[in-house]
Parts: C-alpha cells; structure tokens; sequence
C-alpha cells in the first residue's frame, strides 16, 4: 500500500531552474552566418510573432483573474469590516492590473532561442531548431558559410564536426520548413480562466447587496467631521481667552494653551469619539471646578457696592448708576483727597454710611470688606490717614474683584462651549448608533426595576425627555443615557422619588399624554425608547400617590403604607410626542417634591428589618462571610449610631 | 532481404548510411529473433556505442540466440564462455604454456577466448568475483595483460554477458565496478503470444532460419566512429547532467523515491552513457542532432544497474526501474510557455 501510494504521487518535480534558452547566433558569432542558419532564424520568426500572442492571451486571462479575486477579497472583507479606502482601492485595482500586464506582455515577448525551443517541443522536432542555434554557438567556425576550398571528404575530427553541424542544421532547417505555421494558437488558461468566472459569480451579490459597513463609514466620517469641527471651535475658544489673559499665569491663559492642546488632540485622533468626549468632559470639569458658582451673585454685590460708595463719596445717589467699580474707585480716591477738608460730622456721617455697605461688601469681596470696615473705623476714630489708606484698598479691591468676576465669566463661558462641544460631537456619534435602528424600532417600551435601600426622601431618577413641551414635578436627581430623535408635544405629569437608570433608544412619533409615578425601590427604566418631551422643571401639582408595597415578604407587609399608583414599573416613563424632522433635545430636570406621607423613615422600620434579617440568617443556611457582610450592612444603617 | 555493399576499407560511412545499414542489421536479427524489437535496438546500440551490454533474464529467452545472431550478422569472431564456478581467469584470458619451438622450450601466450570481436559471457554471474574480474581490463581498455604482457584486443571488442535472476544459488552478484563496464543492462521480457506462436513456427518446422551476414566488422568500427562525432547540443548535455545528479539521493534535483530508497547513484559513466546511447538513438532516427527524447529513451537501460538501493529499498521492493521513472518525472525538460 505504501509503495502503491507512493507510485500514485504526482509527479514530484525537483528545483525549478531557469531555462537557459539558445542564444541568438548573430549576437555571438561574428561575421556572415551560414544561409541555411539564416533561413532557420527567418522561419523561427512568425512563430515568434505566434508564441508572444499566446503568451499575451495566456497573461492576460491571469491578469483578469487577479484583479477579479483581488476585488471579491476586497469588497468581501469591505463587508466585514470598514474600509472607507475600499472604493479607492476597488478602482485602482483594474489599473494597476492593467500597468501590470502592459509590463508583462513587453517582458513577454520570447527571443528566437525561447521561440525555437518552444517550436521543437510543440512541433516535436527532437531538439532539431534549438540545437541548430545551440551547436552554431557552439562551433562557431562552422556557424558561417561553408568553406569551398575544404573538400568534402576531409578527414580530421573538426572537418567530421563541421559536417554533422552543417547537416543538421539543413536537416533543422528542412523541418522548420515543413512544420505547421499554425502553431500556439492561444490557449483557454484553464485556472485562470475558472478563478475568473468564480470570482464574477460571487462578486455580483457582494457589489449589488447593500454594504452595511457603508453606513458605518458614514458616521464615523461623521463623527470625525464632528471632531474636527469641535476642534475649530476650541481654536477659537482658545484664541478669544488668550486676548483676554492678562499674564501667562491668568487661568484664561493656561487655559487657552490647554484648549489648543485639546483641539490638535482632536484633529489627531477625530475617529476615538469615545476618548474624546472623555478630553472634553474631563476638561470642561476642570474648568468648571475653577469657576465660582456665587460669581453672580458676587458680581450684583459688586455692582451695588460700587453704587454705594461713589454715592456716599459723591454725594450723589445717581453718581455711579452702573455700578462700575473702576468708577468706584476714582470716586474713593476723590473721597480720599478730600478727607481732610471734611469735618469730624461729615466724616462720622460718611463712617456711618460705609458702615452700612458692610453687609453688601461682604459678598462682593473679602478685601473690599475688611478694607471698608478699616475705613468706617478709622472715620469714626478720626483716623484720617487711616481712613484714606482704606479707602485706596478699598478702590483697589473692587477693581480686583471686578476681575475675577470677568474671569469667572469667561470660565463659565468657556466651560459652557465646551459643553456644547462634548454635546455635538456625542450627538455625531450618537446618530451613528442610532441609524441602524430606524430600521427596527419604531415605538418605544419601558421597564423599570430598581432598589432603593430606604424609603429616602431622595433619589435618583433616570430620564431624558426630549420634547417640546412638559410638566414635571417631582423631586430627585435625574442620570440617565438616552437616545430619541424626534420632535413634537408631549405632556406628562411625573412624580415620584426614587433611584434607577435608564438606558434606551429609539425612534418614535406621536403625541400622548401620560402620567408616571415612581416608588420607594423603583423607577428604573431600560426603555428602548424614552420617548420625546421635555422635562421641566415645574411646579407641584400632580397627583400624588402613596408607593406599592415592596415584596419583601408577608410578614414585613404592614411597615408600608397603601400603595396606589398609577404607573406601574415597566410602564413607559415617557411619553412620546409628535413626531417631527429628526432634531434632537434633551434636557434633566431637578424639582422640589413634597412629602405626600407615603414614606415612612427608615429609623421606624429598621428594627424590623434587622429582625427579620436576623431570623433568616438563623434559619437559612448562610455562609459565615455572607452573615458577616448581612450585620456589616444593617450596623451602617443603625440609626442609634 | 538487402543487403547493404560493404564498405570499401578506409572509406569513410555517410551519417545518413548509418541508420539504413543499422537498420538492415536488425532486420536480419530479427530474421531469427522474434520481436524483442526493444532488446535488439538496445544491445546493437550497446555495439555500436563501443561497450558491452548484460542481459538479465529467465532462461529460455532466447539471450544466447540473440548473440549468436548478432554474431552471424556481423562478420566477425565470436566466442562463448560459459561461466561457472570452477572457471578461472586463465581460462578467459589464456595464459602461457611452454611449448619447444626449434629445439628450444619456451613460454608462449596461448590467447583465451577474450580474444574474439563478439564474447557472449554466458551466466557471468555463476563465475566468482576472482573470475568475473578478469574481465575488468578487457572491457574497460580492451586490452589483456598477463605476465606483465599486454595483448590488445581487436576491434569491434563486444561483450554480451548474461545473467539468470532466479539463479540465486551458487551465484556471485555481479561488483558494482563491474557492473558499471555495461553501458546498458537490458531485460528481457517474456515473449508475447503472438511472437511466442510465431517462434514455434520457426522453431519447430523441417525449416532453420540462420542469419546472413550483413556488416563487416570494420563497417561497425566506422559506425562507431560516426557515433562518437554526433554533435549534442550544450542544453541536451546539461538534461542528461541532470538526470545522472538527480540519481544521487544528496542532490537537490533528487526526487522522493531516491531519497528514501537510493544509498548510491550513478558514477559519470552513466551520464557517458545516456549521451553515447542518445547519440546513436538520434542517428538510428535519421538526425543529426541528440534530443531530449533520446537522452529519456535510454535512461532506464542506461541507469538501472548503476543505482544502488539501500535496506529500505530492498525490502520495500523498490526497483531501479521505477527510481529511474521517478527521476524522468522530476527532471523536466527545458521548455518555455
């Protein structure tokens, strides 16, 4: 058997060596080349013509092939993965086919040795034409003309040679004479020509079926055109805060160079929407962590404080009626030179009346606020060096708290455009994700599940209600992912506390009116489509109902009230509004509720939580590490503690 | 039946007489020798290349007939010796025995069988090496020395030894040195039933069927000449080059069945001879020139009994046969698209 096998082998064939074809004798041997050598040349020359078209043919199918495979792995692998180079690809693959073969078909074209071998192995001549053409080399002495002086029945091995050489050559030249002219005639590449076929059957259906990963690439080209929008912006954000920054260490200086940092991130990498957005949040949390949430508050401080003190320095209510406190401080330094020409009445007068911006200095400035105390008591001591040194710290002060209120000003601004930066480019990637599901989902479904350790007054409350219209009322802190594209009237009345997450996405038209209520535990929502609306902050006027008991069992039942609710956990917890032309919006709210009574405080049932926790880790066969965990927890709760 | 004019002494054969008058001898061979159209080409190409040829073959095929014709055809001397063991090399060679000559005893060489144009060594592998030896010199340079004389030998100087396969007792392989001095190892194969009816017919009627003599020995010597001056192209050479290289199991160009089953492959006078056999191929064929097709057709003869199998080999029954087969499978001849 394995000697059978072996003998059923193909063939084996050793190392390839490259054929070295007869060279052509009129490029070795020197001087007139025999007439019978010279017609053996001649006649090799229309078969030459015949072999290269062969080999054009035969080249060309191969050429085909290539390009062909080449195509249907391509556009293939284009429809598993996103190559938005693929078209590009798919059209230079023909041409450079084609510069392939025109390369070929020139290397191609055979030389008389390659010819004559190729007419002895088609014809079979027995080696006839190529041996000419070899032994011509090979003896060159008889490669020209016979001699007329040697006679023909020389003796001597080279005269013997001579004569074999001239003979056959006459007898190469007699065959080739006789030999079908018709020969290599082009030939069906049978491989090639197969692979072709293959490759056009299938590539059909990968060309005329959609390609979903073209819509892939739309969005990430999308996303990308996003990003490098986003980083325009940022570039112009940058350049705006550096012409404000007084000094390199101005926070809006530093922040400039931080922004053009981020935006050459951006321009980098636009296609990682995730990492960006990460740059973009972290930055603007930076940002917003540097600002001051009172700096308004702050600034009509200032503004006010700045009124009074160029009317009590003036005497003129409407000396200051901006509020300007550079005009402020020109007013105080006015004060200041005329301190000495007033008299101990008008001075203890003027103490008074600064006295009483004490209050509003305060919430201007710290500074401002010492330094207008130090002026009140100096004018009340009759300190009036005293009292002019105040007064100039007191202008200098209003003029530095003016400028941290601009700078906070601008950081807000700048926090709030990077906002709007991290917004468009998530709205750019969430619209990639989004597209696919306008094929499938066309209304929403919500459910909810969630836990809530406690019958706690607050909660966190998933949500995104884009819309155009809403009633909101409740109390609770809303985080929640969402995706809807839509537009149109909603109205809903919410209320409820509780704590959950929610995550969906959809597509959805319509217009409906609903009212949704959350509970102590529940509340959480994976809808898959939240719906469109807009949640508002509004005032309290829903319904209000008490929560369902939770199932925790029987005998734990009475530590609810009655439960009564009109939304159940599941529900939709929004409303999906008219449909309109695909704009998006989304919004949180956060609203004050009211203790309706239907939460009871945790410090009145934890007893009976402990008890009941107690018995069943008694009872049930718990593991010592989870017990331990079980008393962990309720020790934390203790309310005693 | 034509019979070629002899060629008139020192007159030199025309390339284009040589296949008729190759032809005309296997012709009356074939008077008396039933088909083996194979058997005859080879071992008259074996003559005219100026070797020796060993026949191996079951016996009753007619080996012997076919030299004894060969040697009826040609008109010159012929010699048989039967090897058996008890044969010593004297008695192939001759020796000297004293004889008296004029009153006067004196050593003179008495010339052995060798001394003929055409030895048939009948069963050479029942002789011992010590015997078969003697043989070395003869047909390696034609020439015999004995008591450190030399005695050339005549040409045309053809040995056609034979030897039975089945024979395995009482033999003595053949040495591979030995071996090598055959330019073919030629098998004969069993008639077919048509040859084998019309050998009956010959054989067995009132009638004998003899051979005419249709060359003189000084034609075969010209013939011979002739042969050796056939022009072979450079890449003609290099494919027999190949093919010899690829019988050795180190070289790259050497198929499967040689590596795993060759221990040796052919000395340079199998490349000798697949270029001396190619060439007289080419003439018998009417060209001028040796082809391709020519090297490829006496490659088996030319190479079997020169490739040694190793352990595996044997007892695998490999054959050289079917090495050599393999060899012309991997050996492809140049060839353009």
């Amino acid at each position: 058997m394995r000697i059978a096998a072996r003998l059923r082998r193909p063939p084996e064939t050793g190392p390839v060596q490259p054929v070295v074809a007869p060279a052509d004798p009129r490029t070795v041997v020197d001087g007139p080349l025999d007439p019978a050598l010279t017609a053996v040349l001649g006649a090799l020359g229309p078969h030459r013509q015949r072999l290269w078209v062969r080999r054009i043919v035969r080249r060309t199918w191969i050429a085909v092939s290539a390009v062909l495979v080449a195509e249907l792995v391509l556009w293939t692998v284009a429809r598993v993965v996103p190559l938005p180079w693929a078209s590009a690809v798919g059209v230079a693959l023909p041409i450079v086919g084609a510069l392939a073969l025109l390369v070929a078909v020139v290397r191609s074209r055979p030389s008389l040795g390659e010819t004559a071998l190729a007419v002895d192995g088609e014809a079979h001549l027995g080696d006839r034409v190529s041996s000419a053409m070899e032994l011509a080399a090979a003896f060159p002495a008889s490669a020209g003309p016979a001699d007329p002086e040697v006679p023909a029945d020389a003796r001597g091995d080279a005269a013997e040679a001579d004569r074999f050489v001239r003979r056959q050559r006459a007898d190469a030249l007699r065959t080739i004479r006789t030999t079908d002219r018709s020969l290599f005639k082009p030939r069906l590449s049978r491989r090639p020509a197969v692979a072709l076929v293959v490759s056009a059957l299938l590539l059909i259906p990968v060309l005329v079926l959609p390609n979903p990963q073209d819509a892939v690439i739309a969005q990430q080209r999308q996303v990308e055109a996003a990003a490098d929008r986003q980083a325009d912006r940022l570039d112009d954000l940058a350049k705006e805060l550096e012409s404000k920054g007084a000094d390199a260490q101005d926070p809006r200086t530093r922040l400039a160079q931080e922004l053009r940092d981020l935006a050459r991130q951006l321009r980098d990498k636009p296609a990682e929407l995730d990492a960006n957005l990460a740059r973009l949040g972290a930055m603007e949390a930076d940002v917003r962590a540097q600002t001051d949430p009172a700096n308004e508050q702050r600034a009509a401080s200032l503004n006010s404080l700045s009124r009074s003190l160029s009317s009590a320095a003036t005497g003129k209510p409407d000396a200051n009626k901006d509020g300007d406190p550079q005009k402020a401080r020109d007013d105080l330094r006015d004060l200041g030179a005329k301190l000495d020409q007033m008299t101990d009445a008008q001075k203890t007068e003027l103490g008074r009346q600064l006295a009483e911006m004490q209050a509003t200095a305060s919430q201007a400035s710290g500074a401002s606020a010492t330094a207008l105390r130090d002026a009140a008591q100096s004018l009340a001591q009759g300190d009036t060096a005293g009292a002019k040194s105040a007064l100039d710290r007191l202008g200098e002060s209003l003029t530095g708290a003016n400028e941290q209120v601009a700078t906070n000003r601008d950081l807000s601004t700048a926090a709030s455009r990077l906002q709007d930066a991290r917004r468009d480019l998530a709205d750019a990637g969430r619209q990639t994700a989004q597209n696919p599901g306008q094929q499938a989902q066309g209304q929403g479904q919500g459910q909810g599940a969630g836990q809530s350790p406690g019958p706690s007054g607050q909660g966190q409350g998933a949500g995104q209600s884009p819309g155009a219209s809403g009633q909101g009322q409740g109390q609770g802190q809303g985080q929640g992912q969402g995706q809807g594209q839509g537009q149109g009237q909603g109205q809903g009345q919410g209320q409820g506390q509780g704590q959950g997450q929610g995550q969906g996405q959809g597509q959805g038209q319509g217009q409906g009116q609903g009212q949704g209520q959350g509970a102590i535990g529940g509340g959480g929502s994976n809808a898959r489509s939240l719906g469109n609306g807009m949640g508002g902050n509004g005032r309290p006027s829903g319904p209000t109902n008490p929560n369902r008991p939770a199932q925790l069992g029987a005998d734990l039942s009475s530590v609810y009230a009655p439960f009564d609710r009109l939304g159940h956990p599941g529900d939709p917890s929004y409303i999906s509004g008219t449909g309109g032309d695909g704009q998006t919006q989304q919004g949180n709210g956060t609203g004050t509720g009211t203790n309706n009574g239907a939460l009871t405080p945790y410090e009145d049932v934890y007893s009976e939580f402990y008890r009941y926790a107690q018995t069943s880790l008694e009872r049930g066969y718990v593991p010592s590490s989870v017990k331990d965990l079980v008393r962990d927890y309720f020790s934390s709760l203790d309310p005693s503690k | 039946m034509t019979t070629p004019t002899t060629l008139p002494d020192g007159a030199r054969l025309a390339p284009e007489a040589f296949a008729e008058r190759a032809q005309a001898i296997e012709r009356e061979i074939g008077q008396v020798i039933v088909g083996q159209a194979a058997l005859v080409r080879q071992t008259l190409t074996g003559l005219l290349a100026n070797s020796h040829v060993l026949l191996e073959g079951v016996p009753g095929l007619g080996k012997t007939m076919l030299v004894r014709t060969i040697a009826d055809v040609i008109d010159c001397s012929f010699s048989r010796i039967q090897f058996t063991p008890d044969l010593m090399p004297a008695d192939i060679t001759g020796t000297n025995i004293l004889i008296e000559e004029e009153g006067q005893r004196i050593f003179k060489f008495q010339p052995g069988p060798i001394f003929a144009n055409l030895i048939l060594a009948d069963e050479i592998n029942r002789a011992t090496p010590k015997t078969q030896s003697s043989l070395l010199e003869a047909m390696q340079e034609h020439q015999v020395t004995v008591a450190r004389q030399r005695f050339p030998l005549e040409a045309p100087f053809f040995v056609l030894a034979t030897q039975n396969p089945l024979e395995m007792e009482g033999t003595y392989p053949l040495p591979e040195a030995q071996l090598d001095r055959f330019i073919f190892k030629v098998m004969v194969p069993f008639p077919s039933e048509e040859d084998l009816v019309a050998i009956m017919d010959r054989t067995t009627g009132s009638e004998t069927v003899t051979a005419s003599k249709v060359c003189t020995a000084a034609e075969i010597v010209e013939m011979q000449r002739l042969a050796r001056a056939v022009p072979i192209a450079p890449h003609v050479t290099a494919y027999a080059v190949s093919v010899l290289a690829a019988t050795h199991p180190d070289q790259p160009r050497a198929p499967g069945l040689v590596r795993d089953y060759v221990r040796y492959g052919g000395s340079p006078r199998g490349a000798q001879a697949l270029v001396t056999g190619g060439k007289i191929y080419a003439l018998l064929d009417g060209r001028f020139n040796v082809s391709i097709d020519d090297i490829r057709a006496v490659a088996i003869p030319a190479l079997r009994h020169r490739i040694i199998l190793n352990f595996e080999g044997e007892a695998e029954g490999i054959t050289t046969e079917a090495v050599v087969r393999s060899i012309l499978d991997a050996v492809v001849a140049p060839t353009v698209e």
